[in-house]
C-alpha cells in the first residue's frame, strides 16, 4: 500500500552506467583535486554525472516503455553515419574557406563549429529516423 | 566491361571534373580546382572499377548498406572524441597548433577511421 502509485526501480538493468558513471566521477574528482586541472576534472565530473543520471532514468522505465534494441541501433547507426558525413563535410568546407580567405578563427573556435554542426547533425538525424522509422 | 552499370558514376564523375577544370582554369582557384578534378577522376575510377566486376561479385546492397552505417557511426564517435581531446588541448595548450593542419588532421582522423572500420566489418560481418 506504501508503494502504491511509485515507479519501481530496476538498478540491475543499468548497472553498467552506474559503475563506468562512478568510475569517470572518481576519476575527474582525482584530476580536479589532486593534480589541479580544474577545466578537465570539471568535464569529465560532468560527463560521469550525465552517465549516472542517464541510468537512473532508464531503470525508472517499467518494461513496456522500453524501445526494442536492434530498432535503437538501427537509429543510431544511420544517424551517426549521416553525421560523420555532414561533419566531413563542413571540414572539408573550413578548410577551403581558411584557404582562401584566412578568417582568423583560432583552433578552438574551428574545433568547437565542428562539434556543434555534428552534434546537432547527430541529435537532429536520430529525432528523424525515430519518428520517420529506417525503411 | 558493363558500361550501363555505371552511368550515374561516369555521367557526376564528369560533371565534377569539368567544374574543377572551369575553377582551376577560369578562376585561378587552384587547389579547390585540383581538388574537385581528383574527386571527379576518383569517382569515374571507382565506377570503372565496379564495371569490371561480374555480377555475381556485386555485394549484396542491405549487408553493404548495415557495414557502411556501422562503419559510419563507429568513425564520427571517433572523430568526435577526437575533437574532445583536442578541445581540452587547446585549454592548456592555446596557441601551439595552426588551424589548417587540425581540420586535416580531424578529416584524416574521420576518413582513414572509416575505411579500416568499413574493411573489418567486411571481412568479419555485422552480427
Amino acid at each position: 500500500m506504501k508503494n502504491k502509485g511509485r515507479k519501481k526501480m530496476e538498478l540491475k538493468r543499468s548497472k553498467w552506467q552506474l559503475i563506468v558513471g562512478s568510475i569517470i566521477l572518481t576519476f575527474g574528482l582525482v584530476l580536479l583535486a589532486i593534480f589541479d586541472l580544474a577545466f578537465l576534472g570539471m568535464g569529465i565530473v560532468l560527463s560521469g554525472l550525465m552517465l549516472i543520471f542517464i541510468g537512473i532514468h532508464w531503470a525508472r522505465k517499467p518494461k513496456t516503455e522500453l524501445p526494442s534494441d536492434e530498432r535503437y541501433m538501427r537509429i543510431n547507426e544511420k544517424a551517426g553515419f549521416n553525421a560523420f558525413w555532414n561533419t566531413l563535410g563542413i571540414l572539408a568546407v573550413l578548410t577551403y574557406v581558411d584557404f582562401y580567405f584566412p578568417l582568423g578563427q583560432n583552433f578552438r573556435e574551428s574545433v568547437t563549429l565542428v562539434w556543434v554542426v555534428g552534434t546537432i547533425s547527430f541529435i537532429v538525424h536520430r529525432f528523424y529516423y525515430s519518428r520517420k522509422g529506417f525503411k | 566491361m558493363q558500361l550501363k552499370r555505371i552511368k550515374n558514376h561516369l555521367i557526376v564523375g564528369s560533371i565534377i571534373m569539368i567544374f574543377g577544370v572551369i575553377l582551376f582554369e577560369v578562376f585561378d582557384l587552384l587547389a579547390l580546382g585540383i581538388g574537385l578534378v581528383f574527386s571527379g577522376l576518383m569517382l569515374i575510377i571507382a565506377g570503372l572499377y565496379g564495371a569490371t566486376k561480374p555480377e555475381t561479385e556485386i555485394r549484396l546492397d542491405e549487408r553493404m548498406r548495415r557495414i557502411d552505417e556501422r562503419a559510419g557511426y563507429f568513425a564520427f564517435w571517433l572523430t568526435f572524441s577526437t575533437i574532445g581531446i583536442l578541445l581540452w588541448v587547446s585549454i592548456y595548450l592555446p596557441g601551439r597548433f595552426r588551424t589548417t593542419d587540425i581540420l586535416f588532421l580531424l578529416m584524416l582522423i574521420g576518413i582513414y577511421s572509416y575505411f579500416i572500420i568499413h574493411f573489418y566489418y567486411n571481412r568479419r560481418g555485422f552480427k
